[in-house]
């Protein structure tokens, strides 16, 4: 509840609309969603991607737990207007990274916490080329 | 207001009724507002996009000026906003650092290591001091696998801790 009343009093306050508040934000910091997989071998899966990214990619970080096959991933980027856009980026790294997941291990369901970065599993089968 | 069915229903009307005399001017409409242990509607998790309707929905139909959701236990709240777009929680986090940073100044806001760029920048642009945890907080109930992510503002001589349940970017 408090972070109800929080914004809400920042509504207030501001007289800006949610959107308003967040859409520098994510144009600035976009992120992936959160996207789940249920895999067989977590660690080999983690790893493979690791050394697949680890070049190219600004910081990975990785939460392993024992026991579990869930496996989430998480992706952000740093936008500025010079550069190449989120959804490129988005098209070919994270793509790229899903597909080399999606060959190496059974995909039985994945989410994505936000419809700012839409997500499916055509868009994602089309970065296999 | 989507209390899901859960106990976020007359927790909510004790705060609305307490905040309606001061703020009369803020009309709640309320959706699965009543407890139902059968969650005739569906174990409520706003975070599954097939759940966002729910809310967003009532949001446009009465032009709204802010949809929140809260899941089946009450422990996890999501925005969405006026034009009923859900909006992710690692944004949420950032929004509310600055409404702590506003309330203390050179605060430090404890964020979880899972979408950080956003916080760590609001935090900065504030002068505050942005703290990573060190790992995912997380529920120990497996069933649920729930993931929250504590706010921790801290301030001297007399320490103010916040800890808000809110959806994060795990």
């Amino acid at each position: 509840m408090i972070p109800l009343l929080l914004m809400i009093e920042l509504m207030s306050r501001t007289g800006k609309p949610l959107s308003k508040l967040v859409t520098e934000r994510i144009a600035a910091y976009p992120s992936s969603g959160k996207v789940n997989f249920r895999l067989d071998d977590p660690k080999a899966s983690i790893a493979k991607v690791i050394a697949a990214f680890e070049r190219t990619a600004f910081v990975i970080e990785s939460v392993c737990r024992n026991g579990r096959t869930g496996v989430r991933l998480n992706i952000e980027a740093q936008v500025n207007e010079t550069e190449m856009g989120f959804e490129s980026v988005f098209r070919c790294d994270f793509g790229a990274l899903i597909c080399a997941v999606f060959k190496l291990h059974r995909f039985d369901e994945y989410r994505t916490g936000g419809s700012n970065t839409p997500l499916n599993i055509e868009r994602l089968q089309n970065c296999r080329s | 207001m989507n209390s899901g069915n859960s106990a976020a229903g007359p927790t909510f009307n004790a705060i609305a009724t307490a905040l309606g005399q001061n703020a009369p001017q803020i009309e709640f409409i309320r959706v699965h507002h009543q407890p139902d242990h059968t969650f005739s509607n569906g174990i409520s998790n706003p975070l599954l996009p097939e759940n966002h309707a729910a809310t967003a929905d009532v949001v446009m139909e009465n032009d709204a000026n802010l949809g929140v959701a809260f899941d089946g236990d009450f422990d996890r709240c999501f925005f969405l906003d006026e034009k009923g777009q859900f909006i992710d929680g690692e944004y949420i986090v950032g929004v509310l650092a600055d409404v702590f940073l506003d309330k203390v100044p050179e605060a430090s806001i404890v964020h979880d290591p899972c979408i950080i760029w956003n916080t760590q920048s609001v935090v900065a642009a504030m002068s505050g001091n942005a703290v990573q945890s060190k790992r995912v907080t997380r529920s120990s109930n497996k069933s649920c696998a729930r993931w929250m992510q504590f706010m921790a503002v801290k301030c001297r001589p007399t320490i103010i801790f916040a800890i808000l349940p809110i959806v994060t970017a795990a």
